[in-house]
């Protein structure tokens, strides 16, 4: 019975190392999200069909564990004031690396590709004609956007740049937008007693790239190290301890069935 | 003494009936409801089924699982008919949109989704009262740890599961064993609804393979059972096919040692862990079912075993599964119900605590708004854990449930313990004076 009991053990430490499998790229992933790119130093998310956030999310990794850095959303974009969301279909395909979802409604089509980039992301809208874009981007919450940190909506300088920061695990990450073409309008709007969370840009165009970069990659910060949220590391740490504790029990429960006996 | 078991039983339902109209798991009660209606329709669940897998491939070019109805049809007579009840009441449908985006998607009508929460799981709560009745006459404890059991409550009246139903037939199967064979293979048939007590073969064949006429009338029985399964595969097979598959390679998830692989980020490589999870699987079914036979250990306490067996190490083990387990286990030794606490505490952690409130939630818009404020207080405080927690609840069932596995369960045949007699020769003692 003692080496079933090591044995077990044995089957679940080795279950618990599978998230720390060095998958890279592309993956299907499903049914709480469509794909998964995972990258050096940034991961992407494409959510499934059924929702609307997520299209792509893009997340910095450091420490095993992936933190929020912005987010595309579909639910809250539109072109010519059809919502991307809930006025079309979409059929999402992987081709040579780049994710290519085809969107189609009865006067307006677009082809929407995520191409990840080794510091960055760049997704591209191509519609059928010029339309009236608006691009909504999230992040619960942005440290600053542009000149801003206060939770108020304004408007910025239309550049075809916009920089931003978010705050994650006592570290500042700094990011930026590259526009193309540059955009008619930008408003930044928050949520008081949070932060600013919402970026909203209108275009108007045919072509639409927005570019996700990354500003200062390479710093690796020991507080994220130390902050365990999401981490794929607390798999085999909890492995580690359920594992002791269950031999330990049951070291102590023999020993009590000696005594006794 | 019948008395007091009618009344534990009352007992029993009226807790789950109060609780029953409030409280729902979004999805799985939007898939008995919209099964239910298709079946009263004369349309096909499965064929619906395949129809939304085929959608989702066609969209993401994945093979992306649909969680519908993918059960046996053996299901449907249990819930059609009080769902019938339901429409000949009201028009609309209780729920729509409860296989979506709850945020957005996701309509109810009020009040008749009250009644419609309650109508349906009545023959779940029904399932409940029935346990506690039927096992109040074999141990009084048991019924009442089973009637007043949080888990229970929790599965059938607020979660809106309907493996009691299927713990119910377990245990019926496994009363009527001795009584009647076929009885026991019929019951035993209808308990495979959702196909994970099918690894309990292993308990009842032993007993039977040197009788081929018991082997016989309870294999009839089993096949009577699924009269409602051979109608599909004769008139659908491809669709019920669809629905057997898709249990059979559905990638890892549950309260489980195998949780850990959720945060693998590849389908291809989720399934390929799955494929071998259910190896390991089948092996651990094969060698707990030969060492019972070997052991002639209980019948009650081979089905438990092998049930525990299929909660360490199937790899998919929903927070419902040991609702089927908890009635035949509570009558062996080699199950605790104190095991309840890990899926229980699972369900909390499942679909953020307030998940399963929406029915109360969503009636008002002052309710409605505090729901989002629940949700945003889930997503700052628990939900960067979350995952991790089922993780370690999962091993927690896991580890206690091989402890159970590995305790020796007691031997069914009686152990003669045959002593010599001692034929020491005494000699008599002759009554003095004679």
């Amino acid at each position: 019975m003692k080496l079933l009991d090591y044995l077990f053990v044995c089957f679940v430490l080795m279950v618990s190392l599978t998230p720390l499998l060095p998958l890279r790229g592309w993956q299907g992933y499903g049914p709480a999200g469509e794909f998964y790119y995972t990258g050096e130093l940034l991961h992407l998310r494409y959510n499934d069909p059924g929702f609307g956030n997520d299209k792509p999310h893009v997340f910095i990794v450091e420490a095993g564990r992936p933190a929020s850095l912005i987010e595309f959303s579909d639910h809250h974009s539109y072109a010519d004031r059809f919502n991307l969301y809930k006025n079309f279909t979409v059929k999402t395909r992987l081709e040579n690396g780049v994710l290519k979802a085809v969107y189609s409604s009865h006067s307006i089509s677009l082809v929407k590709t995520v191409k990840p980039l080794r510091d960055g992301v760049k997704v591209v809208y191509i519609f059928n004609r010029t339309v009236a874009f608006r691009l909504t981007l999230w992040r619960w919450y942005f440290a600053s956007v542009g000149p801003f940190n206060m939770p108020m909506t304004r408007s910025l300088t239309p550049s075809n740049t916009i920089n931003f920061s978010v705050a994650e695990s006592g570290k500042i990450y700094h990011a930026q937008l590259l526009l193309e073409p540059k955009p008619d309008n930008v408003t930044v709007s928050g949520v008081l007693g949070g932060g600013l969370n919402k970026l909203t840009i209108d275009f108007k165009s045919e072509n639409v790239s927005v570019e996700v970069k990354l500003l200062n990659p390479q710093n690796f910060n020991v507080f994220f190290a130390l902050d365990l949220r999401e981490s794929k590391y607390l798999y085999p740490i909890i492995a580690v301890a359920a594992s002791s504790v269950y031999l330990r029990l049951k070291r102590m429960v023999r020993e009590g069935c000696v005594n006794e006996g | 003494m019948r008395g007091e078991a009618v009344r534990l039983t009352l007992i029993a339902v009226a807790i789950r009936l109060v609780v029953a109209p409030f409280f729902m798991h979004t999805w799985d009660v939007t898939t008995i409801i919209t099964s239910s209606d298709q079946f009263l329709k004369g349309l096909s669940p499965y064929a619906h089924a395949l129809r939304q897998m085929e959608a989702l491939h066609e969209a993401t070019g994945l093979r992306l699982p649909y969680y519908g109805f993918l059960y046996l049809p053996t299901v449907l007579p249990f819930f059609a008919p009080f769902y019938s009840v339901y429409l000949s009441l009201f028009k609309d449908a209780p729920l729509v949109g409860g296989h979506g985006d709850i945020y957005t998607g996701l309509r109810l009508t009020y009040p008749q989704l009250y009644y419609g929460l309650t109508l349906i799981k009545l023959p779940v709560i029904l399932a409940d009262g029935a346990i506690t009745y039927l096992l109040y006459s074999r141990s009084v404890k048991a019924a009442k740890i089973y009637a007043f059991s949080p888990y229970s409550i929790v599965i059938t009246s607020i979660w809106g599961n309907f493996d009691p139903l299927i713990g119910l037939f377990l245990l019926l199967s496994y009363l009527a064993f001795e009584r009647s064979k076929a009885l026991s293979g019929f019951l035993y048939g209808v308990s495979t609804m959702k196909f994970y007590t099918l690894p309990c073969i292993g308990a009842f064949l032993p007993r039977l393979i040197r009788q081929p006429r018991e082997l016989l009338k309870f294999a009839l029985g089993a096949a009577a059972s699924q009269i409602p399964t051979f109608y599909y595969l004769a008139r659908e097979p491809t669709t019920l096919l669809n629905a057997v598959v898709f249990q059979a390679v559905r990638p890892v998830n549950g309260v489980n040692l195998y949780y850990s692989m959720v945060a693998v980020r590849g389908l291809e490589e989720v399934l390929l862990l799955t494929k071998l999870a259910l190896l390991v699987f089948a092996g651990a079914i094969t060698v707990v079912s030969v060492y019972y036979a070997r052991k002639g250990v209980k019948l009650n306490e081979a089905i438990t075993g092998l049930m525990l067996s299929y909660v360490v190490f199937a790899p998919v083990t929903n927070e419902q599964l040991l609702a089927a387990i908890l009635p035949i286990g509570l009558l062996s030794r080699n199950f605790s119900h104190k095991l309840t606490i890990f899926p229980l505490a699972y369900v909390a952690f499942n679909s953020t605590y307030h998940y399963f409130a929406i029915p109360i939630f969503f009636s008002t818009a002052a309710l409605r708004e505090a729901w989002e404020g629940f949700n945003a207080l889930w997503g700052l405080w628990v939900k960067d854990y979350q995952l991790q927690l089922r993780y370690l609840l999962g091993l927690g069932l896991g580890f206690s449930s091989f402890w159970l596995l590995t305790s020796s369960p007691a031997p069914y045949r009686v152990t003669l313990k045959l002593q010599t007699p001692s034929l020491r020769w005494r000699s008599p003692r002759w009554p003095s004076g004679r």
